[in-house]
């Protein structure tokens, strides 16, 4: 199964380093809106250099931070930032990695063209992430009002999360206003002009460009994007659009008529979920089950699209149906085809208090039967892809081998149980929702758990991203390189 | 071979007897602006139980320790900022080391056997001094009773390349007044503290 990937990696990857990967260079998630920027989604973003794009509007990826890595990756140096790749390798076992599957989707000649660069040359994107806004109408649980504004008016409502403990709580203290100083619709933003001044040199080697939000079809920007596609026909280009699927009638046919009548080489649709019915309502807050699942249908159906693809965060919750979930993807697979829909499993980093490792260790145990079972029962070749094989595979062990999350200054347990209790009370309290009702397997384990009543209260803070890492990760003492 | 004992520490220092006497002298290696490697092959008489410097270029602080966890490289930049950068490894006695550091690309690289251990990215220059020195087995001078990191280790072979040509090497096993000789027949002698 993954012996292929494990091949094509030592043959591809490993023979540069062992700490390379391609969507260093190719790659990138692009936050327009905030000015942030990363290569692969994992890494936790960093900010776009507003002086360099003056000059460079390539700078809003080939910034001073990625080229240092870049540096690393050539070296055989692992950088921390991609502590997420370097955790499930040192599992052992021969797992494979996202710097695996993020690079095999690159030409092997464009691979090897990266080791004669300069780490310090700019690069044109193949494969494109991009936001252009905050714009959003659901307020997800893992999700904060940096990338919703929704979540935005929740923290302007009710204030900022308080008696928290651990680092990740500092997400839930924004209100997200720092990342729309440049005008509600970015009439203002520099991050923008610089994306659509470099938009003509970028387009003649970009693959795929991936538009998320927010809710991009709530986005002003993202519609006049789609002009510009429009009246630019783009026969290379794979056009992605990640759509949390909660929108309108309306907007619905407005996507739909898109995928129909735009020139571009193919469309692929991407939306969020991974558990079922009240349980993905409860930690996708703004999605009810059946009209998504509706409006899947209705894609499926009726619009133009190479793939559909399901993005799971695998968080603690979701573990309770996600074989539900999957099992509904099963009767959709199996009536439009086993791309229609994918899955795509992605475990949570952050908030560390969400990861599916601070659940108690017999609750663990007792998903990953489940888990396990349902993966030996209902997984088959048929309909389930390589990919979706070894991702599967790779959140068993997970569940089982890692022990810390993959937050190292946040390990201690307590902390994390702390706040995975005080955040869900004030949550229930904040959206009308009731936890043990929703997850009464977990009421027992959740009552032992005491708020700490005494924790200081804490005011609004400004909420931009300033603890990205930017050192390097070591190789286990046990074999150094 | 050099076999430098605990307390016993050696140096490159050959511009101490004026400083026009070498052009370029090697000990002044880390204070260049363009690229340079210096290779130095070595074994340790023990496990490393503690902190223990294998060399330290002065005033300005540019070194390698040895530590029961790994290695550090220190670097100092011409603003006076002072870097700790580690890597996890596990030394071993008897047993040679070849450690080489690269700049290049104005990246500092440490590698140890061919692999790459610590990068350091060069944004303000490296910290220069008309007078700088290296100092092999302490990170201080004895008499200063500070810093020292002792270290019990032998020495093999050094090389030390500016750009791309070679301005010292020693082999040690070529010794004149208690001096290291410089192969390279460039003066830089390397001899006991």
């Amino acid at each position: 199964m993954s012996k292929e990937l494990i091949e094509w990696r030592e043959k591809n990857l490993n023979k540069i380093s062992k700490s390379f990967c391609a969507a260093k260079w190719y790659n990138a998630s692009i936050h327009l809106g905030h000015g942030y920027t990363g290569s692969c989604h994992l890494p936790l973003p960093h900010p776009i250099d507003l002086e360099e794009i003056k000059t460079n509007p390539s700078a809003i990826h080939n910034t001073k931070h990625k080229k240092q890595m870049r540096k690393m990756m050539l070296s055989g140096i692992r950088p921390a930032e991609c502590s997420y790749c370097w955790k499930i390798e040192d599992i052992g076992r021969d797992n494979v990695s996202d710097r695996v599957y993020k690079s095999i989707i690159y030409d092997q000649d464009d691979i090897d063209k990266i080791e004669e660069m300069d780490y310090r040359d700019d690069v044109l994107l193949k494969t494109l992430e991009i936001s252009f806004d905050r714009t959003c109408n659901f307020a997800c649980s893992y999700c904060n009002a940096g990338y919703s504004t929704t979540w935005g008016k929740e923290i302007q409502k009710f204030g900022p999360y308080q008696k928290m403990k651990t680092d990740s709580a500092g997400a839930y203290r924004s209100d997200g206003s720092w990342s729309e100083v440049f005008g509600k619709h970015n009439e203002r933003n520099p991050f923008v002009q610089a994306f659509f001044e470099w938009w003509p040199e970028l387009s003649t080697k970009l693959e795929e460009i991936r538009i998320t939000g927010g809710e991009p079809s709530l986005s002003h920007n993202f519609w006049d994007f789609i002009e510009v596609l429009k009246s630019n026909p783009s026969p290379n280009l794979r056009l992605a659009v990640n759509s949390n699927l909660g929108m309108s009638p309306e907007t619905l046919e407005k996507m739909i008529e898109m995928t129909n009548t735009i020139s571009v080489k193919e469309v692929d649709i991407y939306t969020s979920n991974e558990s079922y019915g009240a349980h993905a309502e409860y930690i996708r807050d703004g999605l009810v089950y059946e009209k998504w699942r509706s409006n899947l249908v209705n894609f499926l159906e009726r619009a133009n699209l190479r793939s559909l693809t399901i993005m799971m965060t695998i968080n603690s919750l979701c573990l309770y149906s996600i074989t539900e979930f999957l099992d509904d993807m099963i009767v959709l697979k199996k009536r439009y085809g086993a791309n229609k829909p994918n899955v795509d499993l992605n475990i949570l980093r952050w908030p560390a208090f969400m990861s599916p490792l601070v659940l108690p260790d017999e609750i663990k145990k007792e998903l990953h039967a489940k888990l396990t079972k349902w993966f030996n029962e209902k997984m088959t070749p048929n309909l389930f892809s390589i990919g979706e094989f070894a991702q599967f595979q790779r959140l068993l062990d997970y569940i089982q081998v890692v022990e810390k999350g993959h937050v190292t200054t946040e390990d201690d347990k307590e902390k994390l149980h702390h706040d995975f209790k005080s955040f869900y009370v004030q949550y229930d309290s904040r959206r009308g929702k009731n936890f043990k009702d929703t997850f009464p397997e977990l009421s027992d384990w959740y009552d032992t758990i005491k708020v700490d009543q005494s924790i200081p209260t804490v005011s609004l803070n400004d909420g931009r991203i300033t603890h990205f890492e930017s050192g390097t990760y070591p190789y286990p003492p046990a074999k150094i390189i | 071979m050099l076999k430098i004992k605990e307390e016993e520490p050696w140096i490159m220092w050959p511009n101490i007897l004026g400083q026009r006497f070498i052009k370029d002298p090697a000990n002044r290696i880390f204070d260049h602006e363009g690229d340079f490697k210096f290779r130095l092959i070595f074994e340790l008489e023990e496990p490393v139980s503690k902190k223990s410097t294998l060399f330290a270029k002065l005033p300005s602080y540019f070194g390698i320790d040895l530590e029961d966890y790994g290695i550090l490289l220190i670097v100092t930049d011409d603003k006076g900022k002072t870097e700790y950068l580690t890597c996890n490894f596990q030394w071993e006695a008897n047993k040679k080391y070849e450690l080489l550091i690269t700049k290049s690309q104005e990246v500092v690289t440490v590698f140890i056997d061919g692999n790459a251990l610590i990068l350091y990215f060069v944004d303000q220059k490296l910290a220069s001094d008309e007078n700088s020195h290296i100092i092999f087995g302490a990170g201080n001078f004895p008499k200063n009773e500070f810093n020292l990191n002792y270290l019990n280790v032998t020495l093999y072979e050094l090389e030390i390349i500016r750009d791309d040509e070679s301005i010292s090497k020693h082999l040690f096993d070529d010794f004149i007044h208690g001096k290291s000789y410089d192969i390279t027949e460039n003066c830089n002698f390397i001899h006991q503290i």
